[in-house]
């Protein structure tokens, strides 16, 4: 792995290191329209030295995109118009404070690479791999010809992305999600840059997946690259950060060494977001399960044609869930997770075997049958604002649901602590949380037996994430409801379950109860899965 | 609030389209007189005072033909961009909805129709029908169906398999229901936006049509037939070609902005 080159390190002048970054009194205020404006950072100081990683972390709208994209000098980009003033704003040795939008664009990607959340978003799907990886060497005339050609593929392999010739030749959508963000992390670190922002590089990922992006973020910092990670995510802190800043309402509130911010947190924010992260068992266990079983799979099949040919999303599946239990089901993407929530919600029907509610036929009943039933089975979508018709109000969402009447509709706000007024609203103008929480009342309308949640929270920051496994939680204890709770995320299975079962390849590999499976994991893909889960204090 | 968003090119291009629409409802309240009566003695006037857009050889007041002519020209854009998207909506929604082998004919349809150069269609249409409005109209409607068509097409499949369709129909509700309440509505609107801009483009074809002679007939106050009369006097007497021309400009401007207008402020 090459180091970064140019930029030395050693202040010239002084003859000491100089950091990488420096940023000091940094202020970003948008407008707000009339003449007033909003401020987002309120006088920021941040330093990330050569072979270091600094994580930004905070609630959401701390501030910490906003930050993010300053360090690039596109703090404007997309909205309101941004109104930038710095002390100092220092990238490798160059004080950008008052550069000009020329000077910022000889800078990024050659001292500065970024790094976003949205891989799939962020790779143009009509060019090739080598082309994207290869843009920065072209802007900046780098490199041309075979020498452009070897260092996309050095820094394919250095993303660790396996064979780079034949990957320089692919296009995004021929890649899996962990393989994109590697695409993206090579395109940043082709030119060498000293640093390298990352926003939010692992939340889209699959815990496993994302596990591996950390390790190449560990190796570039040990390379010499200063990296500067920006996320909710404290388990990545963890990982890799060697300093956490703590960003909260557009003000440093907290830094340190990453071990000491996450065992002895000194500010609010730090102890909110820590308290915030899923751990240990389910607070109040529940009783074995007795009685008939409310939902019942039996050899369940489901083939998906694909170019390759047909696939099995799901196979041999046998599920049983009771009255009142709490069922987790965990595996990456792709394992059949979804596909099974949809088979147990009749949204499809199984190629082979069945699946009955109550002891009666659900899945081979006709949806004619089914409909009048449905109100008892109930989803709670993985993208909740997709399942709203953007025409209709919150209220009007939650009466065609089934609520009968206003009053009901203000009651289901409140059983989601959400406000009466919530119902006038729109859900695209609803926080990620609100939304959320309007699915659940929304799934709640009928009065269900069952729900199944189809990763509730995975687009979630934690803290919101919190409280929605806080009140589903409660609703469980008190309505005596079955959930099905569909995850990547074993730490909040074990937060919110009962019994788990495992999924890989569309086949359950492992199933018991959570906390028997936490502590003694059997199969390799639950050791993985194990593995993969923050290790914090 | 959208209000504002309307702007104020929107609230202009929309003053224009409440008058042409007055125009069209009670012409007599814009120009009061007969746009066919002759006047011998007061033929080819420039535009001044009392024939504030002159007249033409028969002495006909070019005003009140222009008003008048707003019922055929408007009226006859409305008509077409009617049978269009009724033609449209039943090859759109079967296209959409119906079983693959029913979409598959209909965008074959639609793609023949489509490529059929709508002069021809006209052309074969007056052979048929004999010159007049009819045939006009009819040739812009089915010459603009495959267009809404195809966006219904695409729209309703697009809805259909919506995230909100899906849960409606978890949430038990029924096939006519999911249509009418989300598919229906959701299709519909975006389509509002494009047939806005569709009646001015085929209030143009209509009078191109009439411009032709393959629309509406002289003494008919028609904007297209009314430019092909002034044609000849063009260099003599420019104003009987200006304000029908005028009139179809302003027109086809009008519902471009308004439409254009609706799509920014439409809910997507």
């Amino acid at each position: 792995m090459r180091t970064p080159g140019r930029f030395t390190g050693i202040d010239m002048t002084t003859g000491q290191p100089s950091p990488v970054l420096d940023v000091r009194g940094l202020r970003v205020a948008f407008d707000a329209g009339r003449g007033r404006r909003t401020d987002v950072l309120h006088g920021v100081d941040l330093t990330v030295a050569a072979g270091e990683c600094v994580a930004v972390v905070g609630a959401s709208g701390a501030g910490k995109s906003v930050l993010a994209r300053s360090l690039l000098g596109l703090a404007g980009e997309g909205g309101a118009r941004a109104h930038v003033t710095a002390e100092r704003l220092a990238l490798a040795g160059r004080d950008l404070a008052r550069a000009s939008q020329r000077a910022w664009r000889q800078v990024r990607g050659r001292a500065v690479g970024l790094v976003l959340q949205d891989a799939l978003g962020s790779l143009d799907p009509l060019r090739t791999v080598g082309a994207e990886v290869a843009e920065p060497l072209a802007v900046h005339r780098l490199a041309a010809g075979a020498e452009r050609t070897a260092r996309v593929e050095t820094a394919l392999a250095d993303a660790g992305l396996d064979r780079p010739p034949v990957r320089r030749r692919q296009r995004s959508e021929e890649l899996s999600g962990g393989m994109r963000q590697r695409a993206l992390v090579a395109s940043a670190i082709v030119t060498a840059p000293p640093l390298l922002v990352l926003d939010e590089p692992t939340t889209a990922l699959d815990a496993t997946v994302a596990v591996g992006v950390l390790d190449l973020l560990a190796r570039l910092r040990d390379a010499g690259h200063g990296l500067l990670l920006i996320t909710h995510d404290l388990g990545a802190v963890a990982r890799v950060a060697d300093r956490v800043v703590v960003l909260d309402a557009g003000r440093v509130v907290e830094q340190g060494p990453a071990a000491s911010v996450l065992t002895s947190p000194a500010s609010d924010a730090a102890r909110g977001l820590l308290a915030a992260l899923p751990r240990g068992p389910k607070p109040v266990p529940r009783d074995e399960p007795t009685g008939p079983p409310l939902l019942e799979g039996r050899g369940l099949r489901r083939v998906y044609p694909t170019p390759a040919g047909p696939i099995d999303a799901v196979r041999d599946v046998d599920l049983t869930l009771h009255a009142g239990e709490s069922l987790g089901v965990v595996g990456e993407s792709g394992s059949g997770k979804s596909t099974l929530a949809r088979l147990l919600l009749a949204a499809e029907r199984p190629d082979a075997g069945e699946v009955t509610l109550a002891g009666t036929p659900w899945s081979a009943a006709p949806e004619r049958q089914r409909r009048g039933r449905r109100a008892f089975v109930r989803l709670v979508p993985q993208d909740p604002l997709g399942a709203m018709d953007p025409r209709r109000s919150v209220g009007r969402i939650l009466r065609d649901a089934g609520a009968a009447d206003d009053s009901a509709v203000v009651r289901l706000l409140a059983s989601v602590r959400l406000e009466p007024a919530t119902a006038g609203r729109m859900p695209r103008s609803l926080s990620g949380g609100q939304r959320q929480r309007v699915a659940i009342a929304r799934a709640l309308a009928t009065d269900p037996g069952v729900l199944v949640l189809d990763e509730p929270v995975s687009a979630l920051d934690v803290q919101v994430q919190a409280g929605i496994l806080d009140l589903l939680a409660t609703l469980q204890r008190e309505r005596g409801l079955a959930l099905v709770l569909v995850s990547h995320d074993l730490a909040v299975v074990r937060r919110t379950c009962d019994t788990v079962v495992v999924m890989s390849g569309g086949e359950i590999v492992e199933r018991g109860p959570v906390e028997r499976v936490w502590a003694r994991p059997e199969h390799p893909v639950t050791r993985a899965l194990l593995a993969a889960a923050p290790a914090l204090p | 609030m959208r209000a504002r968003l309307l702007g104020v090119a929107g609230w202009a291009a929309l003053a224009v389209v409440v008058l042409l629409l007055l125009a069209v409802a009670a012409p007599d309240l814009l120009a009061p007189g007969d746009p066919d009566a002759t006047d011998v003695t007061a033929s080819l006037h420039p535009p001044g005072w009392g024939h504030p857009l002159g007249t033409d050889e028969l002495g006909r007041d070019v005003w009140t033909r222009v008003v008048h002519g707003a019922r055929s020209s408007l009226g006859v854009g409305l008509v077409a961009t009617t049978i269009g998207v009724a033609i449209a909506l039943v090859l759109g929604l079967a296209a959409g909805l119906g079983p693959r082998w029913l979409s598959t004919v209909v965008a074959r349809i639609v793609e023949i129709l489509y490529a059929f150069p709508t002069l021809v269609l006209a052309l074969l249409l007056v052979a048929v029908r004999g010159p007049g409005l009819a045939a006009s109209v009819l040739a812009v409607g089915i010459a603009t169906a495959p267009g809404y068509a195809r966006i219904l097409r695409a729209r309703v499949r697009g809805v259909a398999v919506s995230g909100y369709v899906t849960a409606a129909r978890l949430e038990g509700a029924g096939w006519w229901r999911r249509l009418t309440r989300h598919v229906l509505p959701n299709t519909l609107w975006p389509l509002v936006v494009v047939v806005t801009l569709g009646i001015g483009q085929a209030v143009v074809w209509v009078a191109g049509l009439g411009f032709l002679g393959l629309g509406a007939l002289p003494p008919a106050a028609e904007w297209g037939a009314m430019l092909n009369a002034g044609r000849v006097y063009l260099t003599t007497a420019w104003w009987l070609s200006v304000g029908p021309g005028l009139a179809i400009t302003v027109t086809a401007a009008a519902l471009t902005v308004l439409g254009r207008a609706l799509g920014r402020v439409s809910p997507s």
